[in-house]
């Protein structure tokens, strides 16, 4: 009998661990299973899932999420097989883990929506007012995702005047909820920031699960800044949108609610403006304006009363007129007098006496020849 | 400068001078004051423009940096 020629086992360990590490087609798979073991040490979890004919032993390493699963859930896990050879082992080195199908995880939701909101951490008593002043607005989201575009885009669109700092953080898979929780809580201490938005782009359910966590509405309730969550779809309903103090229906409209547009508000200054500039336009129009008519008032007053005076002046001119006796001699009548008196009756002369007579330009002395009486 | 601040200043200028009885003296000082806060305004406006930030952690602090965007 032939014996091919006989290999070491660290050689044939080395051989398979190859034959693993060159496939392709091992590399970053999803798994699904049930959980059959699990545990945690030094910081990594080492867990097993199986089926009815096979089981296979993971690893996830500087991972800790014995509270987020229990044995018997029904998983989706994804990495890649890796054969140790020094264990003479194969593990599947899990980079995600996720509980599969959706009536295992809407019951989780239920479970920790219902325990959060007896805590009262979705109370309205409890939401803070958007504040009135924005200068910059703290944004917890991927680097590289929809939502700081979207954000960026408003902003500029706009000619918002805030600032926009973004603390980045991984939106989804393992670890996604703790990095969200630390943004949130960067920014509640983080001067200068007035206003955060946290969010992500829509995704499926999977994908929406860190802001489904606990650990992030926790982050939401002690922030003491006013939070908007802006996370998914409009129909997407996320526990981290029930605990933020406003939900947005989109970031852009996130964006759109907390910056100032540039061009309103130098319309709405304008307004103002000219508002104020009328107000005291019309009011000095308006004063001038009785200053005018007073002084109307005035002269007319003065010309009356002026005109008033003259007419008197000419009647009494015309009374004095009347009364001279010069007037009366200018017409043909005379004046006479007898012994420097006037004479004014035929009874008070005699024939004989000597008169004065007044014309309007001279004096006649006469002497009486007769008097009559009657006319 | 207070943008709002002012504006809310501007604003209480104009409900006085529609809604109260003043003298000249006092119209023409409120419009003096108003002038001035819409000049600071106008010209706030002019110079605003927000930035995009990003933070940078390093292992015990962290600093602001001008975001310049990745896509995908």
């Amino acid at each position: 009998m032939m014996h091919r020629q006989a290999i070491s086992v660290s050689a044939l360990s080395n051989y398979i661990k190859n034959i693993f590490d060159a496939e392709s087609l091992l590399y970053n798979i999803s798994v699904v299973g049930e959980i059959s073991s699990f545990a945690n040490s030094g910081g990594n979890l080492y867990f097993a899932i199986k089926d009815e004919n096979a089981l296979l032993n993971c690893v996830m390493f500087g991972a800790d999420l014995q509270e987020q699963f229990r044995i018997g859930d029904k998983v989706i896990v994804t990495g890649t097989p890796r054969y140790y050879a020094k264990g003479g082992r194969l593990n599947f080195n899990a980079v995600d883990l996720q509980l599969y199908g959706e009536g295992e995880m809407y019951k989780r939701f239920l479970q920790l929506k219902s325990k959060l909101e007896s805590e009262g951490l979705f109370d309205p008593l409890h939401k803070l007012a958007m504040p009135k002043k924005i200068a910059r607005i703290g944004v917890v989201t991927s680097e590289t995702g929809a939502v700081i575009h979207d954000i960026i885009n408003v902003a500029t669109r706009r000619n918002a005047a805030q600032d926009i700092v973004l603390y980045p953080i991984k939106v989804q898979g393992i670890g996604a909820d703790v990095e969200i929780a630390r943004g949130i809580d960067f920014f509640a201490q983080y001067d200068n920031i007035d206003a955060i938005i946290v969010g992500r782009g829509g995704g499926s359910e999977e994908d929406l699960a860190p802001f489904n966590s606990e650990v992030v509405a926790r982050a939401v309730y002690r922030c003491n800044k006013f939070v908007v969550s802006a996370v998914g779809h409009e129909t997407d309903n996320t526990i981290c949108d029930l605990v933020a103090d406003l939900r947005a229906p989109t970031p852009s409209a996130a964006a759109e609610l907390l910056t100032k547009d540039g061009a309103d508000r130098r319309q709405m200054l304008n307004m103002l403006w000219k508002n104020i500039d009328e107000s005291i336009s019309t009011s000095v129009f308006n004063k001038s304006a009785k200053l005018e008519n007073l002084t109307m008032l005035l002269n007319q007053h003065m010309q009356n009363r002026a005109s008033q005076i003259e007419q008197q002046k000419a009647m009494i001119k015309l009374k004095i007129d009347n009364l001279n006796p010069l007037q009366i001699l200018k017409k043909g009548y005379a004046k006479l007098e007898a012994q420097n008196c006037a004479l004014t009756s035929t009874n008070n002369i005699k024939a004989g006496d000597n008169i004065s007579i007044y014309l309007q330009d001279g004096k006649i002395s006469a002497n009486v020849i007769e008097v009559k009486n009657g006319l | 400068m207070d943008y709002e601040k002012n504006i809310e200043q501007l604003t209480q200028i104009l409900e006085k001078l529609e809604n109260e009885k003043l003298t000249m003296e006092q119209e023409l000082e409120l419009y003096r004051q108003a002038e001035v806060l819409y000049k600071q305004c106008s010209d706030y406006l002019d110079k605003a423009k927000g930035q995009i930030l990003i933070i940078k952690k390093n292992i015990n602090d962290y600093k602001e940096e001008k975001f310049i965007s990745k896509e995908d």
